[in-house]
């Protein structure tokens, strides 16, 4: 009896739960553990996510950091003094985004504020209307990476074009869960799974019996329902763009949160892009920028990184998976 | 030798007995577990749990606003919400093990929770 009532407490089981409020999405651990080391791991993962989402959030202050926000606040007045998290993440986001040549841009904040209006005034006010292609075009003058100065030995960050903004939706919440599966594993745990709205981690072994994490990629046509590909492994990321959910409609046609630096639209080629990589930040600035490529170069610059792989659904629901990929599905 | 079994045996032989039991209640929990049910979450805790083989009508109230879905013919669908942008209402009714409805802005998730279901998260 005692073994058995024991065997309860500290027997290693599946626990999954979420917590809210960071990156405003939902974030949900995944691990087979104790009761009480789960805790332990909830715990640090809330207290990293929501330092991280105060960090890079470009909406809203908060008392006693200076973000993302404040540097765009403060676009050709004065530099900002950041603490060293912001300074690592934008000097990452530049040297791994050259790998879109253009398609990304961190800097894009002036054009993407404009279509955030439209959606949210669509969305939320029932104002429906699409920007001009001179708001769009004034906007898109204020967009050069050269103006972005990171003072690294005084840790701050000036944006010296007082139209310009800064803009890490891109990258931000993959790049997090990244370093929110660093933290994890430094405090000793080597056996978890991260799901932060559309961005997962899967560390190590699930559990003695069971050897790979199993992802289900959701069907972009069943609207929250069924699941299109199983995707199976362990020390891997998972990053999926999809824009099934945010968007609205003008005219017949949808208007989702993807724009292109070229067109300065939403792009219409895709329904959903999966990237599979070692890296979550490198597989959400691929899974971004990949969306604004059409399917051959998409393919073909998948298939041209190392360690990294595809799926990609289109508009007319044809799949198209990258060479390596298979070795990721289900028989 | 007038006792058959001594007390050692008959000791052993109630354990034998309760493990025996345990077990029996053991496999039974799961087997019930293994059935589907509706999980409601709010905030990341559970909230309340019903039978995907029922039929009714709930109404989940908290703080963070009110939703009210239906259970019907082993489906689960969001009816009403009062949140602002409405996803989880034009949602589709879910019906197997990896089907959730999630409503961000209310915090509230629905799940369909099935033991033996190898899926560990979904991502879309």
């Amino acid at each position: 009896m005692i073994c058995l009532i024991a065997g309860c407490q500290f027997n290693k089981t599946k626990h999954s739960k979420s917590f809210f409020g960071s990156f405003d999405t939902i974030v949900t651990i995944t691990a087979y553990e104790t009761d009480k080391e789960f805790e332990k791991m909830m715990d640090i993962a809330e207290e990293t996510m929501s330092k991280y989402s105060r960090y890079f959030d470009r909406y809203s202050n908060f008392d006693g950091i200076n973000n993302i926000k404040t540097i765009n606040d403060n676009a050709g007045i004065a530099p900002v003094k950041v603490d060293q998290e912001i300074i690592d993440l934008l000097d990452y986001s530049i040297e791994k985004t050259k790998i879109l040549d253009g398609k990304i841009n961190i800097v894009f904040g002036a054009v993407l504020e404009i279509w955030h209006e439209y959606r949210e005034d669509a969305l939320n006010n029932d104002i429906v209307a699409i920007p001009s292609i001179k708001e769009l075009n004034e906007a898109n003058k204020h967009v050069n990476i050269d103006s972005l100065k990171i003072d690294h030995e005084n840790s701050t960050v000036f944006l010296e074009d007082e139209e310009m903004s800064l803009d890490l939706g891109a990258i931000a919440k993959g790049y997090s869960v990244e370093l929110l599966a660093d933290r994890l594993k430094k405090e000793g745990y080597d056996s978890f799974l991260i799901n932060a709205g559309g961005n997962v981690k899967a560390v190590g072994m699930p559990s003695d019996t069971k050897a790979d994490w199993v992802v289900g990629i959701q069907d972009p046509n069943s609207n929250g329902g069924s699941v299109s590909d199983i995707v199976k492994g362990n020390n891997i990321s998972i990053v999926t763009s999809g824009v099934y959910q945010r968007y609205y409609e003008y005219e017949g046609e949808r208007y989702h949160h993807i724009i292109d630096t070229t067109t300065l639209f939403p792009a219409n080629i895709y329904k959903s892009v999966s990237i599979i990589s070692e890296d979550s930040g490198l597989g959400d600035i691929l899974s971004t920028g990949v969306f604004l490529k059409p399917v051959d170069e998409a393919l073909s610059l998948i298939n041209s990184i190392d360690g990294v792989e595809a799926i990609f659904i289109t508009n007319d629901d044809s799949k198209y998976y990258s060479d390596g990929m298979g070795r990721y599905l289900d028989e | 030798m007038s006792n058959l079994y001594n007390k050692y045996d008959i000791s052993l032989f109630i354990i034998i007995c309760l493990v025996g039991v345990c077990w029996f209640l053991g496999i039974s929990v799961f087997n019930e577990n293994d059935v589907n049910s509706v999980v409601v979450t709010v905030d990341g805790e559970l909230y309340s749990e019903y039978k995907l083989a029922s039929d009714e009508r709930i109404v989940i109230a908290t703080e963070y606003g009110e939703n009210t879905f239906e259970i019907k013919d082993n489906k689960v669908k969001m009816l009403e919400a009062t949140c602002k942008d409405q996803y989880c209402v034009h949602q589709k009714e879910i019906k197997t093990g990896n089907d959730t409805i999630v409503c961000l802005p209310n915090r509230l998730v629905i799940e369909l929770s099935q033991k033996n279901n190898e899926v560990d998260t979904i991502i879309g």
